[in-house]
């Protein structure tokens, strides 16, 4: 059984520039009847296929502007394919703000509670799970505090902390890490582990050869929104690190 | 529409927590709190009510409940407009993060004004009141009134969500033309007054005095308005919801990567 299937996905990003955004230039164009220039585009991911069996852990590599964000966005649901299909089966939990997010004037408490419901969890399970969050982010009273006033380490230690505490059917993460101060870091490092060990799909991007190795056990490795390599873990990294040696 | 009114149900929790922090948050530096509304709305409708009935030669007794009703309205019409445009350009992080129904976000706008709306309608009350002008059988009247205007509330700031992403400066366009409107629409005088003096066209062009006049006259009069009003108001909200399923079905995809 697929958790997702892509087929033939592909995803363009319009070029416009800004000022064709406004209903003045819109009407402009209109009473002119200027002859529209055909829009530019730019193709993020080409003609991608695809599955994801249920409890796979898939990890996608390339180097930056290689489509990474892009998949993780097409596979959680969020972006359309410009063309081609994709099938979702499972409600999918994405953690792709890990570190950002949180609305500045409201408290702590009341962030968590927001993120919790927005993956997915009841406004009662959001509560129950708090008091473990504030207990491992070490926040204290704080977190009735406005989350503008937090330090950024505050923030992290927040954000990681409410975002750990899921038990996603579908875990779609970008970039996930630890954070803060040596003694935090062993800690969330742990949290990490078991979170990343949950027994359900998984679909999480890296720049860390080590994270995916230890926690995927298929590799996509992404160029220029194309496949160029999709296999397991060992072989996969292997080819990437050939070819990324830095020639200086 | 069907799979609108399931996201109203299934997602009720989270935007009614979304708009209640957007409600704790306008007015959480503020030690008035929530009563700044009731305060705003008496002083507004006392003061220039009593100014206009001069200027009208109207008793005031009579005009400051008919203001009061009428500017309660007014607001929750002009916040479908100005904040409908908003919508999505607020909710631009959680749009581009999360894969949700993006109806949700029309439904928390919808229930901050709703809660203006009901602190608005019991201000009123309270002045119906005051001039011994209540009668507890309008509430049954006004019933038909305040549907007709959620549901504009709905498709209005439901398709401006789509509209006012796409094209940033219409949010301003429309708070730039809300004076215009707020003048041609009988908020502060009886449409009586211009239908009398010939120009009667501008009131019965005008969904928005068929708006206010739904829910005017059955507090006022505790029976129902003129049944063409029902008519013109029901003919603009199905319009309107139209236009909004067709902008969801031809611009929803991109919603996320224009946010």
């Amino acid at each position: 059984m697929n958790a997702i299937e892509l087929h033939n996905v592909s995803i363009d990003y319009y070029l416009d520039n800004e000022d064709a955004y406004s209903i003045k230039n819109a009407l402009l164009n209109f009473y002119v009847k200027a002859r529209k220039p055909k829009p530019k585009t730019f193709r993020a991911l080409n003609n991608l296929s695809f599955n994801v069996a249920n409890g796979e852990k898939v990890g996608i590599i390339g180097l930056n502007g290689s489509g990474k964000t892009t998949l993780l966005r097409t596979v959680s649901g969020i972006f359309q394919p410009s063309s081609g299909k994709i099938k979702i089966h499972g409600v999918v939990s994405p953690l792709l703000d890990f570190h950002t997010g949180f609305e500045p004037n409201l408290t702590g408490f009341e962030n968590v509670k927001i993120r919790l419901m927005f993956l997915g969890l009841s406004k009662k399970e959001a509560e129950e799970k708090i008091p473990s969050i504030v207990e491992f982010s070490e926040l204290g009273d704080f977190i009735y505090q406005p989350v503008r006033t937090y330090s950024t380490g505050m923030s992290l230690r927040l954000a990681f902390a409410a975002s750990t505490s899921i038990n996603p059917e579908i875990l779609v993460a970008d970039e996930v890490n630890g954070t803060g101060d040596a003694q935090f870091a062993l800690k969330a490092k742990k949290r990490l582990e078991s979170f990343l060990s949950l027994d359900c799909t998984m679909v999480l991007s890296s720049h860390s050869m080590d994270l995916v190795r230890n926690f995927c056990n298929r590799i996509i490795w992404l160029r220029n929104g194309e496949i160029i390599a999709d296999g397991s873990t060992d072989d996969v990294i292997k080819e990437y690190e050939k070819s990324n040696v830095p020639s200086l | 529409m069907k799979t609108d009114l399931s996201v109203a149900i299934k997602y009720f929790d989270l935007y009614y927590f979304l708009a209640k922090q957007d409600l704790k948050s306008r007015f959480r530096r503020s030690y008035l709190g929530i009563s700044w509304i009731v305060i705003q709305q008496l002083f507004f409708s006392l003061v220039a009510g009593y100014v206009w009935s001069r200027i009208f030669g109207i008793k005031a007794a009579d005009f400051i409940p008919f203001l009061t009703i009428g500017s309660v309205t007014w607001v929750f019409i002009s916040a479908s407009l100005v904040e409908g445009c908003g919508t999505f350009v607020l909710a631009h992080g959680y749009l581009k993060q999360l894969p949700l129904p993006q109806s949700i976000f029309i439904f928390r706008t919808m229930i901050t004004s709703l809660f203006y709306l009901g602190v608005g309608l019991c201000t009123a009350i309270g002045v119906l009141i005051i001039f011994n002008k209540f009668n507890i059988l309008s509430i049954f009247y006004i019933i038909p009134g305040i549907f007709i205007l959620i549901s504009f509330f709905y498709s209005v700031s439901g398709s401006l969500a789509y509209l006012g992403l796409r094209y940033r400066d219409l949010q301003h366009a429309i708070t730039s033309m809300l004076s215009l409107l707020f003048i041609v629409t009988p908020v502060l005088y009886p449409p009586e007054v211009l239908i009398q003096k010939g120009i009667g066209a501008v009131v019965y062009m005008n969904p928005l005095a068929s708006l206010i006049e739904v829910i005017r006259y059955p507090l006022l009069n505790s029976d129902f308005a003129a049944f063409h009003h029902y008519l013109i108001t029901l003919i603009f909200v199905v319009f309107m919801a139209s236009l909004k399923l067709l902008l969801k079905r031809k611009w929803g995809r991109f919603v996320p990567f224009w946010a």
